[in-house]
C-alpha cells in the first residue's frame, strides 16, 4: 500500500458497486462516533453516515425543513458532543438512531433513512436511494 | 423612537473553535477573546458575540443550542432609551444590566437589549464605475485584486422564526416604532426601525417554533458579495442559496450553513425607503424571491489556451 493509501482507498470506494449494492467505505474508515458525507454532487454530499460502535446509520443529506443539506463544512453533521445530528441550515436537531427531529422548526419530522448493512468490514447501501418529497 | 438597528448579536454555541474559525473566514475581526467566548467586529464596530451555550450570564435560550441568545439594538439618544424602557415596562420586566444595557423580551420570547449606539464611522472602498457618472474608483486603481480583503462593513439584518407572526409584528410596530416595509404574505413582514431607511433590519418568518433563520453583515457592493462568497466556498463552507438578488429589498445575497443555529449570509446593496413607501404584499416563491440566481462553478476558460 502506498503512503496515504487508506484515505485514497476509502474515497475511491465510493464508486464501488457490488451487485445491487454500493460500498460506501470500510467500517474502519468511519471512526466510532464520527459522521461523514458521501456521494458529492456539485459540492453537496447526497448522503451521510454516522457510526456508533459497530452500528452505522445512513441518511440522505436533506433536512425535512427545506430539503437542503445539513452540514456547514465537510463532514460537520453532528453536535459538538457528537450525541445528535444537527442541521446547520436552521438549527434542527435529530436523533442519530432514528433520524427523528427533536428540536427546531421541523420537530416531529424525520430525516430519510438509507438502508445500510455492514458485511466483511464494508458499509453497504442499496444502489437505489430513497427519494425526497421534493 | 430612534432605534437605528441591530449592533450586536449574541449566540450561544457548542463548538466555539469552529465558530471562531467561521467568523474569521467570513472576514470579521476578533476583538475580544476569553475562555467563555469571543467578539467579532465589522468595520463600524457592530458585531457577532460568541458565548458557550451553557454560559450562565446569557439570557434563556428560545431554541436548542446553537442559536441566537440576545439581540442588542443601538439607539440614537438617551430619550429613545428612556422611551423604550417606559413603554416596555408597561407589561413586562425591563432590567438595567450592570453593563448599562436595557433588557427585555419581545412577544416571541427573544431576548432584546438596547444601548446608546456605539457604531463608528468607517470608509470602505467603492469599486463600481458607472458610465456617465463620476468615477468611483480612482484612476489607475485596480478592482480585480485576487488577494484583496473583502471589507465587512456593518451588521445588516436578522431573520427570526415567529410562531405568532401577527403578534410578533405588532410588538415591533406598536411598541418599538418599527415600520413594515414589505410583506411576504405566506412568510411574514420585512421591518425597519425608525432610525434607518434600510429596507429591513428584521424579517419575521412564520414557523411552528422560534429560532434563528439567518443573519448577515453588509459588504460594500455586488462584486464584494460575489467574491466573499466565492472565497467562502473555496474555504469549504457549504452554500445554502445563492448568489442571487432578492426582489423585496433588492439586496444581493449568498447564504451559507453555519454553526450558529441558522444561516449566515453575505449581503450588499439594499433598497432604502422612507415613510412615504407603501408596502407590497406578495407571496414568496421562486419568481418573487430572486431577480436572478447563479450556481457556483470552478474557474474555467472556454477553449482553454486556444483562440
Amino acid at each position: 500500500m502506498v503512503a496515504g493509501g487508506s484515505e485514497a482507498l476509502s474515497r475511491a470506494a465510493v464508486s464501488n458497486i457490488r451487485g445491487s449494492e454500493r460500498v460506501l467505505c470500510r467500517l474502519q474508515d468511519l471512526a466510532d462516533g464520527q459522521a461523514r458525507g458521501f456521494m458529492p454532487v456539485n459540492r453537496e454530499d447526497r448522503l451521510f453516515a454516522v457510526r456508533r460502535g459497530d452500528v452505522v446509520h445512513v441518511y440522505l443529506n436533506s433536512c425535512p425543513h427545506n430539503w437542503r443539506p445539513l452540514d456547514f463544512a465537510q463532514d460537520r453533521f453532528l453536535s459538538a458532543d457528537g450525541r445528535e445530528i444537527v442541521c446547520y441550515a436552521h438549527g434542527a436537531h435529530f436523533s442519530i438512531e432514528r433520524g427523528l427531529c427533536t428540536a427546531g422548526v421541523c420537530q416531529g419530522e424525520s430525516l430519510i433513512a438509507v438502508p445500510v448493512r455492514v458485511e466483511d468490514g464494508m458499509i453497504l447501501i442499496p444502489l437505489e436511494l430513497p427519494a425526497t418529497p421534493e | 423612537m430612534k432605534i437605528l438597528g441591530p449592533e450586536s448579536l449574541v449566540f450561544g454555541v457548542d463548538d466555539l473553535d469552529a465558530c471562531c474559525k467561521y467568523l474569521t473566514d467570513y472576514g470579521l475581526k476578533k476583538t475580544d477573546s476569553a475562555p467563555s467566548g469571543a467578539t467579532f467586529e465589522a468595520l463600524d464596530g457592530t458585531c457577532a458575540v460568541l458565548r458557550k451555550a451553557a454560559d450562565a450570564g446569557l439570557p434563556p435560550a428560545v431554541a436548542a443550542a446553537p442559536n441566537i441568545r440576545e439581540q442588542v439594538y443601538g439607539v440614537a439618544d438617551q430619550a429613545t432609551l428612556a422611551a423604550i424602557g417606559a413603554e416596555l415596562a408597561k407589561d413586562r420586566e425591563v432590567k438595567q444590566g450592570s453593563d448599562g444595557l436595557l433588557r427585555a423580551h419581545d412577544d416571541s420570547g427573544y431576548p432584546l437589549a438596547f444601548q446608546l449606539s456605539q457604531r463608528r464611522k468607517f470608509s470602505a472602498p467603492k469599486y463600481f464605475n458607472v458610465p456617465g457618472m463620476p468615477a468611483h474608483r480612482p484612476i489607475n486603481a485596480i478592482a480585480a485584486v485576487e488577494a484583496a480583503d473583502i471589507p465587512i462593513c456593518t451588521l445588516s439584518h436578522i431573520v427570526l422564526f415567529a410562531p405568532d407572526i401577527a403578534k410578533a409584528e405588532k410588538f415591533y410596530s406598536q411598541r418599538l416604532g418599527f415600520r413594515t416595509v414589505d410583506v411576504f404574505t405566506n412568510l411574514g413582514p420585512f421591518m425597519r426601525p425608525a432610525g434607518t431607511l434600510e429596507h429591513h433590519t428584521l424579517f419575521l418568518i412564520k414557523a411552528p417554533r422560534p429560532g434563528l433563520q439567518h443573519f448577515t453583515f453588509h459588504v460594500p457592493d455586488l462584486n464584494d458579495m460575489l467574491k466573499a462568497g466565492w472565497n467562502f466556498v473555496r474555504k469549504g463552507y457549504k452554500s445554502f442559496w445563492g448568489p442571487g438578488r432578492h426582489v423585496l429589498g433588492s439586496n444581493n445575497f449568498w447564504y451559507f450553513n453555519s454553526p450558529f443555529g441558522g444561516l449566515m449570509e453575505f449581503d450588499s446593496d439594499m433598497d432604502l425607503h422612507d415613510d412615504s413607501w407603501k408596502p407590497r404584499f406578495i407571496p414568496a416563491n421562486q419568481q418573487t424571491s430572486q431577480t436572478f440566481l447563479f450556481n457556483f462553478a470552478e474557474k474555467w476558460s472556454p477553449g482553454d489556451q486556444k483562440h
